[in-house]
Order: structure tokens, then C-alpha cells, then sequence
């Protein structure tokens, strides 16, 4: 095998673990905080998926610190969802170029 | 790719500065070659020489040193890096599709293969051999408006011809042997062949043969004559 083919099969074997790591975390975080406003008033609920359905658990009165905590969650799972595309595209590219059958 | 990735490079390095830890830290690792282009700025150095993988080594020579309490994965945490625990031991790294940092001590006395615990950083870190000889000479490079510690050129690709001759993986050990003849050639070029020679002369009778060993099987004659002039 190649320098660089060595190199690209390493670089395949940790993005495949970095994969696996960022889907744990995505999974880790769980629903997110949705507003609704129901006449002069606003309410709150957590949206979270269960099997097919999304289902939207009353959350009461909440503090602007807890407010703060979901809209920092929410920011970290599109950060994540935005990086495990990055993982998985990197899988794609780095699966094609192993492919080839001619030392590097 | 390649420019993300030297952004999120720079942007760690930045935070590192502003955290006021950079300066106990040194870059080891296939970024080194990246950053040399400071150095050999007047010459046709090209960083290109090496395949520069996702690992960012961060060697922290004197851990005792570090005064200052800052938590790096909180400090990185909004780039997006993931903590992961390897092997059984748990050895820290922080992962993103971009970098994959790891800090390293220099290993003392017998050594163990438990990880380095460094709570003021708040991750741990793995001890190798051989290190304190890439601490033992550094240069520095001027990034913005803070400077990189990085191991003089010589003591790299000297410690790369040492440790080649221990990898387990055969393209590794290839890879680290080209980029350790090339920066070589570059110094040489750069008129620091003495510099090589008295670097070389610094490291006990066992590495100096290991050298002269990894050289020959490179068939390299000209940093040879060099080393045995």
C-alpha cells in the first residue's frame, strides 16, 4: 500500500469513529424549546419525537436561564448536525478514493 | 477542505493565546512542517513535503508549569470538537471533522501506559520517549500577533528519523522518513547543515546509529557525508 493510501485509510478509520461519536451526542440531546402563542399569551413546550410522532410537552412558566440553556442546546445540534454531514461526506470521499486500485 | 482546516487551526491557536496557555505548549506533529514556511521563508520550502494529517500534536514539556486554569474543551466547545475517550486507559482527544488534537508529556523514569492526568487543561495526555528532544531546541513563529513555539527543524527531522524505525505501520514509518529527509535537504540548502550536524552530535552514541541506520536504508549520501564529516 501507498504513503498516501495508508494515510487515507487512517483518516477513514477515525472519521468513522467520529461518526459514530457525533450521532451519540446528537441523540444525547433531546427535544427542543418551542414557543406558542395562544391568544395575548405564550407558552411553552418541549417538541420531542417519539417513534413517528412529535409530541409537545408543557413546560409552565420557564426562567430566561433555562430559555438561554435550550437555545444554547439548540445552537450545539445544529453545530453537530452540521459537522456529522461534514463526517459523512468525508466517509463517501475517502471510501472513493480507497476504492482505486493502483499503489499511490 | 484544506483552508477550513488551517482556519480552525488558527482559530485554536488563537484561543490558546488569549487563554494565555500557547506558551507552554509547543506543536509537534506533521503541522510543524506546515508552520516551518515561517522559517524557511526565504528559501523554496514548500509545506507541501508531507502529508499533513487531521492530528494536532500539542507536546507540553514542563506540565508543573501551566498556572493558568483553563478548561480546553469548554474553550473549544462552540467549534464544534467532541470529547473522546481511546483505548482503555481512556486517553483524551478532541474531535472534529477538521482536526483531531492530542497533547503529549515527555515520558520520565519507567514510563507507564496510563495517560497523564492535566486537570488544570481538564483532558489528560499520552507520554511518549523522545520527546524532551524535540523541546530541547525550539524556534519561534510569529502567527498575527502571537507567536507558535514549534522544535527547531533539525531536532524534527532528526526525531522523525529516529521514530520512523518504531512505527508499527509501514506508510507511516515512510511518511515520517521522507518528511524528515526533506526538511533535511531544506536546511541543508539554507546553509544550516552545521546546525544538523551539532544537533546530531548532541544525541547519545544509540540514536546517532539509529539515524545513520534510517539514512542508509534511504540511501540519503549527502546528509550522511554531513553527519559523518
Amino acid at each position: 500500500m501507498g504513503v498516501i493510501k495508508g494515510v487515507l485509510k487512517e483518516e477513514l478509520e477515525n472519521s468513522l469513529d467520529m461518526l459514530k461519536r457525533y450521532q451519540e451526542e446528537v441523540a444525547k440531546i433531546k427535544g427542543c424549546l418551542i414557543r406558542k402563542k395562544i391568544g395575548k399569551n405564550c407558552y411553552y413546550y418541549l417538541a420531542r419525537r417519539q417513534g413517528k410522532k412529535v409530541r409537545f410537552i408543557y413546560k409552565g412558566p420557564i426562567s430566561d436561564e433555562i430559555k438561554k440553556a435550550y437555545a444554547k442546546q439548540r445552537q450545539t445540534l445544529n453545530k453537530y448536525k452540521k459537522l456529522l454531514s461534514h463526517v459523512k461526506k468525508q466517509i463517501k470521499f475517502l471510501r472513493r478514493a480507497l476504492r482505486g486500485k493502483e499503489t499511490v | 477542505m484544506e483552508k477550513k482546516q488551517s482556519e480552525l487551526c488558527f482559530e485554536i491557536l488563537r484561543r490558546f493565546n488569549k487563554a494565555g496557555i500557547l506558551k507552554d505548549f509547543i506543536l509537534i506533529g506533521s503541522w510543524c512542517v506546515f508552520f516551518y514556511k515561517e522559517y524557511f521563508s526565504d528559501d523554496s520550502y514548500t509545506d507541501q513535503i508531507t502529508i499533513k494529517t487531521r492530528d494536532i500534536d500539542f507536546l507540553i514539556d514542563n506540565p508543573a508549569k501551566i498556572k493558568q486554569e483553563v478548561n480546553i474543551p469548554e474553550l473549544l466547545e462552540d467549534l464544534g470538537f467532541i470529547i473522546i475517550f481511546k483505548g482503555s486507559k481512556g486517553y483524551i482527544k478532541l474531535e472534529h471533522p477538521y482536526l483531531i488534537l492530542e497533547f503529549l508529556v515527555p515520558e520520565k523514569g519507567k514510563g507507564t501506559d496510563k495517560p497523564h492526568p492535566l486537570p488544570r487543561l481538564g483532558v489528560n495526555a499520552v507520554a511518549l520517549r523522545f520527546l524532551n528532544f524535540l523541546s530541547a531546541n525550539t524556534i519561534k513563529v510569529k502567527i498575527e500577533n502571537f507567536y507558535l513555539t514549534l522544535p527547531h527543524p533539525a531536532n524534527f527531522a532528526l526525531h522523525k528519523l529516529i521514530i520512523f524505525q518504531r512505527r508499527a505501520i509501514k506508510d507511516k514509518s515512510l511518511k515520517d522518513r521522507n518528511a524528515a529527509v526533506e526538511i533535511l535537504k531544506v536546511l541543508i540548502s539554507k546553509g544550516e547543515a552545521d546546525i544538523i550536524k551539532k544537533v546530531f552530535n548532541s544525541l547519545i552514541l544509540k540514536w546517532q546509529k539509529k539515524i545513520i541506520k534510517g539514512l542508509e536504508t534511504a540511501k540519503e549520501e549527502e546528509i550522511l557525508r554531513i553527519l559523518k564529516e
